[in-house]
C-alpha cells in the first residue's frame, strides 16, 4: 500500500472507530456533566476502594446514556449517572465512617482491658472487645451488695 | 386517525406497555427511603422522589409511557440517594458518639 493509501486506510479505520463507539453522535451539556462527575468518582481512591459496585453501576448507566435513542433519554440518565455517582460517594462515605467506628471500639475495649475504663456501662457490642470488655467488669464489687447475710 | 396515532408510535420507537415494574421498583425505594427515616435526614432527596414517582404515576395515566419510565427510573435513584444519606449520615453519628466517649 502506498503511503497515502496507507494514510486513507487509517483515518478510514479511525472514522469507523468514532461511529461504532457512539463519538459520532452529539452529546449534550447533562451528558457531559455526567461523564465528568463519573471522571471524577472513578479517580477518587476512596470511592474506588469503598464502593466499587456503585461506582460500576454508575457506569453502566453512563454507557446506556450514550447509547440512548433520543436527547430525552440522554438527559434523564445523564441525571440518574450523575446521582448514582453521588450515591457511590456516599456509600464510600459510610464505609470509612463504620471502619473506623470499629476502630475506635476495639481502642476503647482494649483501653478498658487495663481497668481504666469508666465503668461497666459501655460494653461493646461484640467482637474480641466484649471479651476483655467483659473480664473488667467490677464483679466482686457487685457481690458486695448481695443480700446473702449469715 | 387512529390508525395514523399508531403507526406513528410504532415507529418513532415509543413504549407500548405501561412501566409497571419500574413504578413498583421506584415507589419501593421512597417507602424504603421513608423507613430510614429520610424525611429528617434527606428531606430534599426524598422529596424530589416523591415528585418524580407522582408524575411517573400521573404519566402512566396519561399513557405518555415514556416519560413515566424516565420519571420513575429518576425517582428510584433519588429515593435511593436519600437513603444512602442516611446511612452514611447514621455511620458518621456513631463515630461521633464514639469519640465524645472515649473522650478524643
Amino acid at each position: 500500500m502506498t503511503p497515502v493509501g496507507q494514510c486513507f486506510g487509517t483515518a478510514g479505520v479511525i472514522a469507523v472507530s468514532f461511529v461504532a463507539l457512539g463519538c459520532a453522535r452529539p452529546s449534550t451539556a447533562a451528558l457531559e456533566r455526567a461523564r465528568a462527575a463519573y471522571e471524577d468518582a472513578s479517580q477518587d481512591e476512596q470511592v474506588i476502594e469503598n464502593a466499587p459496585l456503585a461506582l460500576q453501576d454508575a457506569r453502566q448507566t453512563l454507557e446506556r446514556a450514550e447509547r440512548a435513542p433520543n436527547e430525552k433519554d440522554t438527559t434523564s440518565l445523564a441525571y440518574v449517572v450523575e446521582r448514582k455517582v453521588e450515591i457511590a460517594r456516599a456509600n464510600a462515605e459510610e464505609r470509612v465512617a463504620e471502619k473506623l467506628a470499629r476502630r475506635l471500639s476495639r481502642e476503647q475495649a482494649s483501653a478498658r482491658g487495663g481497668c481504666r475504663g469508666r465503668g461497666p456501662r459501655a460494653v461493646p457490642s461484640g467482637g474480641e472487645g466484649s471479651r476483655r470488655g467483659r473480664s473488667c467488669r467490677p464483679t466482686a464489687a457487685r457481690g458486695d451488695a448481695s443480700p446473702v447475710r449469715p | 386517525m387512529t390508525l395514523a396515532g399508531a403507526t406513528l408510535l410504532a415507529t418513532c420507537g415509543c413504549a407500548h406497555h405501561p412501566p409497571t415494574a419500574q413504578v413498583t421498583s421506584a415507589s419501593r425505594a421512597v417507602r424504603r427511603a421513608e423507613s430510614l427515616e429520610a424525611e429528617s435526614y434527606s428531606p430534599m432527596d426524598l422529596r424530589l422522589a416523591r415528585e418524580e414517582l407522582a408524575r411517573a404515576e400521573r404519566a402512566v395515566e396519561a399513557r405518555d409511557y415514556d416519560r413515566a419510565r424516565r420519571l420513575a427510573e429518576q425517582a428510584s435513584v433519588d429515593a435511593e440517594l436519600a437513603a444512602a444519606r442516611v446511612r452514611s449520615e447514621r455511620a458518621r453519628a456513631r463515630v461521633a458518639h464514639l469519640r465524645r466517649r472515649i473522650g478524643r
